[in-house]
This record gives C-alpha cells, structure tokens and sequence, in this order.
C-alpha cells in the first residue's frame, strides 16, 4: 500500500510541475527552463525558514514571496530577451542555482543537504500527504482548466500562434507573457513544498536537469493545450520508468537509465508531433 | 571556453539553433580516447576513435537537427539538441560510471613563467583557442566559404537560388564542430579529469559568452569568452579572507555578469546596430 501512496503522491508532484510548464511551453510557447530553480528555492525557504524557528503559515508564505521576486527577475529577461536567448539564460539559471546550494553550505548545507524535515501536522502519514497532494493537483489542473477557458487562455493561445494580432486585439503580449512565467513559477514552488514534505529530505540534486527533464517531456508529451493530454502524459512518464524496477539493474545505473528513457522520449516526440507542439503555418 | 565558443557560433551561423549537445559530443569524443587508452590500444588508434565518436554523434545530431534548421524551428532545435546531450551524458554514465577518471597519469609537465605556472596542455588548449579564432574571424569576414555560411543563416532560399548547398554546408559545420568540440572535450579533461556531467556547464558557460559578445559577431564572441573567463576568476582570487569565494561560485559569478550584461544590451555587447526589414 505504501509503494501506492507513494507513486499517487510523485504523479501529483509531477502533475503540479507540469502545469506550469504546459502552460508556458504546449499552451503559450515560452520555452521557461527554470521551472526546476523555482521548485528548489520554495523547498529551501520553507525548510531554512522553519528551522529558524519561524512557524508554517510563515514559511509557506516567505517560500511563496521568494519565488515571486525571482520569477520577476525571469520576467525581466522574458522582456528582454529574444526567445532562443531567454531559453538559454533560464537553463544557466538552473546550474547557477544549483552552485549556490552547493557553495554556500553555511545556509543550504552545502552538498550533504539538510534532513530530518518534519512534516505538518495535518499530513505525518504517507496516505494522509498522498490524499493531500491529489487534491491540490486536482485544483491546479482546475486552475489551468479555467485560465485556459477564459479570455487569457484565448489570449495565451493566440500569442502562440502569432503574437502581432493579439498585440492588435488590444492585448499586451509582455504581460501575458509575465503571467505565465509567475503563475509557472507558483505551481513548480507548490510542487517543490508537496515533494520536500513527501521525502522529509533536501540536497542540490533535489532539482536541477533530471528534474528539468523529466517535466519538460511530460509537457511535450501533452503538446496538445488539453488538460487531460497533460494528466495522461503525466501518468504515462511517471509510471513509466517503474518497469525498470523489473528488470533488477544495479541500482547505479537505474537513475541515468531514467533520463535516458525520458531523453529518447523527447526526442522522439519532438520529431513526430513538432506540428502540434509550433505555431500552425496556414497556406491560404 | 573559448574553443567550445567556435564551434557553437558555427552552429548558430548556418542554422540559428543553440547546438547544446556539443559539450556532451565533446566529452564523448574524450571518453572515445580513454577507452582506447585504458585497453591499451597504440595512441594513434585511440585518436581514430575518438574522432570517429566525434564525427558519428555530429552526423547524428545533423540527422535531428536538419529539419529544425530548414523550418526554422530553433527552439525545437534546442529542445531536441538539449534531449540529445542528456541521451550522450546518460549513456555515458551507464557505459563508464560517473567516477572522475584521468588521461594522463602522474603529474603534467608544467612551464613556469615568473609566478605563473601553467600546465603544457593548458599552454597548447590557449594557443589552440587564440589561433583558432583567429583563423575562424578571417574565414567568416574574408572568405567566400564564409560568406555563404553568414548567406545561408539570413536567407537559405536566396543561397539555394545562387546554387549553395545549404543542406551540404550545414552537414559540413556539423562535422568540423563536432570535431572541434571533441578536441576541446580532450583537452580540458587533460587539465582536469574526464566525467560525464563535465560538458553541460562548459557549453553554458560558451552559450553565455556567445549571447554577452552578440551572436551574431564573432569577434564579440571572442571578447567576451576572455571576460567571462577572466572576470570570475579575478573577483575569486581578490576576495577578502573573510569573504573568500571558492571556485564553485564561478557560474554564479557568471550568471549574473549575463543578467546585469543581457539586461543592459539585450543583443550583446559588440553586436552593431542594423537596419530592420
């Protein structure tokens, strides 16, 4: 039962994730790569925080504010910034972080991590976080499902297809573009809260390209701007590497075998469904 | 850096995608070179081995790459270069392990100049850097080979009208890149100590000079890899014993050196004005 609560409970990290980088990549086209450094400041700050003593309610909510003043800092370069060379700033941002976890140990505790994490009252049972956390993923995916049946996901989903005449409905494409990155942002720290609760552990390798990875497949898997292709893409990434469990490898190899199966993934959907994930080219 | 730079403007050049997967094609092409020295092949066997990884994988990422290039779809590229790199990195993990291994055993000859000492494959990978960019700036700026590289990223259509093989000269960048990112890979894990997650940062770290110095210029390009390298470098060494930095600081240092740069000139440092359509 437990090997069950705990798959439920990393779907609906994975899931949480995701929707922030299916909103900003299949929904608006912004390629945002540092969904996994706000996932890990949200967890840093919430444990730093308490351990200085400082209670829950107020932890959650200095996690939250970091990661908004950090998501501005994206915004900037998002307003800056060509496309291409945004996607590459964000991706640096993601070693840059990892840097400062790893460097500055007299905070993050360096490389051996900080454990020993409690978890809230409410949810000290692994069943009790698992019900909690696919209730939270069940209103993030409502979140997303009602941005994107409101003018902002006609809005989003016209910048994805061109821009110019969403700038000459009235729209402004920047703040529609600022509103991805902060509410991307919002649901990867969710998520980095719910997952250092679940595993009661912290260490650089907590985020960073394995991370990165794995919830950029997911949303090119979903490619479609459809709740319910993010939710089967979700399921279908999450579950899959448990196979590898069955073929009883060393369990050296079984992480970079992981990435390497969510790589290939990648790759081959990119290469088959490009069409769905681009702008469509009408030739009229 | 520097010589990591080259090869990824050349990318860039003829297809406007951010190849990220030459760090890892790199360090592939040094792990080709260390298994043939490990199993005690002749020096020159083990060579031929890693230029065949480089050359391979180079093919290989031409092959994913090609279709981005012609509909222009860079970030697809980049996504897809990205996934490759990690494909490379994986397998290279689960084929050698993620211990630190070494080319050269013992200690590296070193060539002292006053108080500065410096290893022989370090003097030869900054000769390397600075000739080849040399080499690289004269080709690009006075070469018709060079021209129909910078005519083939503005508008393949109109090269193709003027019979260039846009198609052949990318596959051609590609091979030269690959080939250039490889000797890199050797000559940095010479210095240091060949692992596989050793090309991603490298290949950040070239990307950041490339945007710092406009891509679209490579003596820019140039410029602004020695900055980023010599910047870090200088405010680590001068920090105070009370805030000593260690050299793990280096990307941040970098990092945001980019943001305060990008957020300046969002186009790069030397990127000259241009008329726009």
């Amino acid at each position: 039962m437990g090997y069950l609560f705990t798959q439920l409970a990393r779907y609906s990290e994975a899931a949480i994730m995701s929707t922030g980088a299916h909103l900003a990549v299949a929904v608006t086209n912004i390629f945002f790569l540092g969904i996994p450094v706000m996932s890990t400041l949200a967890a840093y700050t919430l444990v730093i925080t308490q351990n200085k003593g400082i209670p829950l309610i107020w932890s959650l909510f200095l996690s939250l504010f970091s990661v908004l003043l950090t998501s501005l800092i994206f915004v900037l370069a998002y307003l800056k910034l060509s496309a291409d060379s945004f996607t590459v700033f964000t991706l640096a941002s993601v070693l840059a972080f990892d840097a400062v976890l790893k460097s500055w140990d007299s905070v993050t505790g360096g490389v051996l991590g900080i454990a020993g994490i409690i978890r809230p009252n409410f949810i000290l049972t692994l069943s009790r976080l698992a019900w909690f956390q696919f209730g939270l993923t069940l209103i993030v995916l409502l979140a997303e499902y009602i941005i994107l049946k409101t003018w902002l996901g006609r809005a989003l989903l016209g910048m994805k297809e061109n821009k110019y005449i969403v700038e000459s409905s009235g729209i402004s494409t920047k703040r529609l573009g600022a509103a991805v990155i902060i509410i991307s942002s919002f649901f990867a720290a969710l998520a980095g809260i719910v997952t250092v609760w679940r595993i009661q552990f912290l260490d650089p390798g907590f985020g960073g390209l394995v991370l990165l990875i794995q919830i950029m497949t997911i949303a090119v898997v979903a490619a479609k701007p459809k709740i319910r292709w993010l939710a089967i893409s979700t399921l279908i990434i999450v579950l899959l590497p448990e196979i590898l469990r069955l073929l009883n490898l060393p369990p050296t190899i079984i992480g970079h075998l992981r990435n390497l199966l969510y790589a290939l993934i990648l790759l081959i959907i990119i290469r088959k469904i490009s069409s769905n994930l681009l702008p469509q080219k009408r030739f009229i | 850096m520097l010589l990591l730079a080259v090869p990824l403007y050349l990318v860039y050049s003829v297809s406007r995608i951010y190849h990220l997967a030459l760090g890892a094609s790199g360090m592939a092409a040094a792990y080709g070179l260390y298994f043939g020295l490990s199993k005690g092949w002749p020096l020159g066997l083990a060579i031929f081995l890693a230029i065949a990884v480089a050359v391979s994988l180079s093919l290989i990422s031409y092959w994913l790459l090609e279709s981005a290039a012609r509909k222009k779809q860079t970030m697809l590229g980049l996504l897809i270069s990205l996934a490759l790199g990690i494909v490379i990195e994986s397998l290279i993990s689960i084929i050698f392990g993620t211990d630190a291994k070494s080319l050269v055993n013992g200690v590296l000859p070193i060539i002292s100049w006053g108080a500065l000492y410096i290893t022989i494959p370090g003097v030869i990978t900054i000769l390397a850097g600075i000739l080849l960019a040399i080499i690289f700036v004269l080709l690009i700026n006075k070469t018709p080979w060079g021209r129909n590289l910078v005519g083939i990223a503005e508008n393949d259509h109109l090269s193709a009208s003027l019979n260039i093989n846009a198609s052949k000269i990318r596959c051609g960048v590609f091979i030269a890149a690959g080939l250039l990112a490889g000797f890199i890979g050797i000559m940095t894990v010479m210095n240091t100590a060949l692992a596989p997650q050793t090309g991603f940062p490298l290949v950040i770290l070239a990307f950041i000079a490339l945007l710092i110095g406009g891509i679209t210029d490579i003596r820019g390009t140039i410029i602004a890899t020695y900055l980023i390298a010599l910047i870090p470098e200088l405010i680590i060494n001068l920090s105070s014993s009370e805030w000593s930095l260690s050299t793990n600081w280096k990307m941040v240092i970098v990092f945001i050196l980019a943001a305060l740069v990008l957020i300046w000139r969002p186009k790069g440092l030397f990127i000259s004005k241009s008329r726009v359509d």
